[in-house]
């Protein structure tokens, strides 16, 4: 077989996740060998076609473009000389004792790699068509909502004169500006759910600023033309989100554009053994954004879909610092991990990281998000629970005033808090035997009389 | 004469929910969480202002487009006028992200900058 080549550090994807992860990666020890592979031509990711603002509040204290957002990250990367493989894809990944492997493929052919620790930064790809169950002909003039960003913002071409999108999530809504601007008519916004996906902000600057229609609990049940959209059907949904048939109107439109959620890609990480939650689809991550597989780190959206890049980048540098220090310590005796999972009650959809690694000595930052729409104050506690038994040391609490499913929250378990949780973890820890739960509560305060 | 608006910020993610009193043409703001809100809350009240973001044209086949973004908020009734003329606007320089694309929009006092770097012989060397 061809030439093997070997790196300390490889990471999956020049997104924003994966560029923030090269450079912290880089940051911990300036020998490292690292290796950026990328699918596209240009690194940046997605940031390349998300050319509006509202990037960076929270990392830079500005408002940035998605374009100059990614420049910055690739700055640095550019800087301080890592390796970049563009247009290449991973065919295939495994084991060689120690050694992570990896098959690329590229214009120059079929590559070996090796490496000691990888980090997925991966990202999510969109939901399509087939997977919110519209059926039927499959005419021109269906697009996901990113994919029509791509068209219109890289490519300057107008995906059709009159369309209608369905779902309210993030891009959708900016989408809808988007178009708007660009001289297409949009004839309105639709959401299943009796609540708008993305933040509340973009319903203003996005549908509201353009007095473009918006309606909830309102489906797509089909869609009519043969060679190109010529309408869609448009229902009301009950409670139980079941279409009302008798509610169907018929809505011309040339274009349907779909904004209905992200999946994480996660592909080469399965084929690595990386178990998957199934709340986030993600991987299962300790704080230090280890997966369950040793060796192999995930960071941002291939983790959760994140509301912003900010917190993607968060978790990247976190992934690229940890992932150094493990190459690093490569062909030494591997610490074992002594992972702790959390039990959440109340209404929580998910938390990030599912795992503290009582073991280590770093702070976690746990990024969560409710399940509904809480509008009375409610109260977050972490709690340790030693051997199952309630009560136990109250670690971290914070209130909030309102909470949103399409925004996420980030707490900090400071070190301090890992550190206490140590003299309460089991010594073999396994993923597979939780002896010690941490809890994470969130209780809505009664407002009943 | 009172008037009552009510709309959502736009300043952060947080996306407060802010109420403005309009009395004798001074704005009251409530509901925000920092004083940018109450800013933003009381410009909206009287004339809403948005940045605006977008693409011109380039003379680079391999990049037919260049992000654009105004250099500060202008009125949100002139975005679709300011959109028009940027219609008109073909790059044909290479230029560093920040760099200026077109200045004084509509008279506005509002240039538009570039959003990324171009390199306007991008893919040429290859081909």
């Amino acid at each position: 077989m061809s030439v093997v080549t070997d790196f300390d550090l490889i990471v999956l994807g020049a997104g924003p996740a994966g560029l923030a992860a090269a450079n912290s990666a880089v940051t911990i020890h300036g020998d490292l060998s690292v290796l950026v592979i990328e699918r596209e031509e240009r690194p940046g990711g997605i940031l390349k076609q998300c050319i509006h603002d509202g990037f960076g509040l929270v990392r830079y204290k500005e408002k940035l473009t998605g374009p100059e957002y990614a420049r910055r990250d690739l700055a640095e990367f550019e800087a301080r000389g890592i390796q970049l493989m563009a247009e290449t894809f991973v065919s295939g990944a495994g084991r060689d004792g120690d050694w992570i492997t990896l098959v690329c493929v590229n214009r120059d052919g079929i590559h070996q790699l090796r490496c000691r620790s990888l980090v997925l930064a991966t990202g999510c790809r969109e939901r399509t068509d087939r997977q919110v169950f519209i059926h039927g002909d499959r005419p021109a003039g269906i697009y996901t909502a990113g994919l029509a960003q791509a068209l219109v913002n890289l490519h300057g071409l107008l995906p059709g004169r009159r369309a209608l999108i369905l779902g309210s999530g993030d891009i959708g809504l900016i989408m809808a500006r988007r178009l708007t601007l660009e001289g297409m008519e949009v004839a309105g916004v639709y959401e299943v759910k009796p609540e708008v996906s993305g933040l509340e902000r973009n319903v203003q600057q996005c549908v509201l600023d353009f007095a473009i229609p918006l309606q909830l609990s309102t489906t797509v049940t089909r869609v009519f033309g043969k060679n190109r959209v010529e309408a869609v059907e448009l229902c009301r949904v009950d409670a139980a989100m079941q279409p009302l048939p008798e509610t169907a109107v018929r809505v011309a439109c040339d274009t349907l554009i779909l904004s209905v959620g992200l999946i994480p890609e996660n592909e080469i990480a399965a084929s690595l053994g990386v178990s998957l939650d199934p709340k986030t689809k993600g991987p299962y991550v300790d704080q230090n954004m280890h997966t369950l597989a040793d060796g192999v780190f995930a960071c941002g959206n291939a983790v959760h879909v994140s509301d912003l890049v900010d917190y993607v980048s968060e978790s990247a540098v976190v992934a690229g610092a940890a992932a150094a220090r493990y190459a690093l310590a490569a062909g030494s005796a591997a610490r074992a991990r002594s992972l702790l999972p959390f039990s959440s009650s109340g209404p929580v959809l998910y938390v990030v990281p599912q795992y503290i690694d009582a073991g280590s000595d770093t702070a976690a930052v746990l990024y969560f998000r409710s399940s509904r729409t809480i509008e009375q104050p409610a109260r977050l506690e972490l709690r340790q629970l030693a051997d199952g038994q309630g009560g136990a040391a109250l670690l971290v609490t914070k209130k909030y005033a309102v909470l949103r499913p399409p925004e996420m929250e980030r707490v900090v378990l400071p070190a301090a808090a890992v550190s206490a949780c140590r003299a309460f973890a089991s010594g073999s820890g396994h993923a597979d035997e939780p002896a010690n739960v941490l809890s994470l509560a969130l209780t809505v305060e009664d407002t009943n009389e | 004469m009172s008037e009552h608006k009510a709309f959502t910020c736009i300043i952060c993610p947080r996306g407060c929910r802010l109420v403005v009193e309009v009395q004798d043409g001074t704005a009251v703001v409530s509901g925000n969480a920092c004083e940018r809100g109450e800013v933003y809350g009381r410009q909206e009240a009287i004339m809403p202002l948005r940045s605006l973001t977008t693409t011109v044209r380039t003379s680079c086949a391999k990049r037919p487009r260049l992000p654009v973004h105004s250099s500060a908020d202008l009125p949100l009734a002139r975005l679709l006028e300011a959109m028009e003329a940027l219609d008109e606007v073909v790059v044909e320089i290479s230029l560093k992200c920040g760099e200026v694309v077109v200045t004084n929009l509509l008279q506005l006092g509002v240039d538009m900058l570039a959003s990324d770097d171009f390199d306007c012989r991008e893919g040429s060397a290859n081909e």
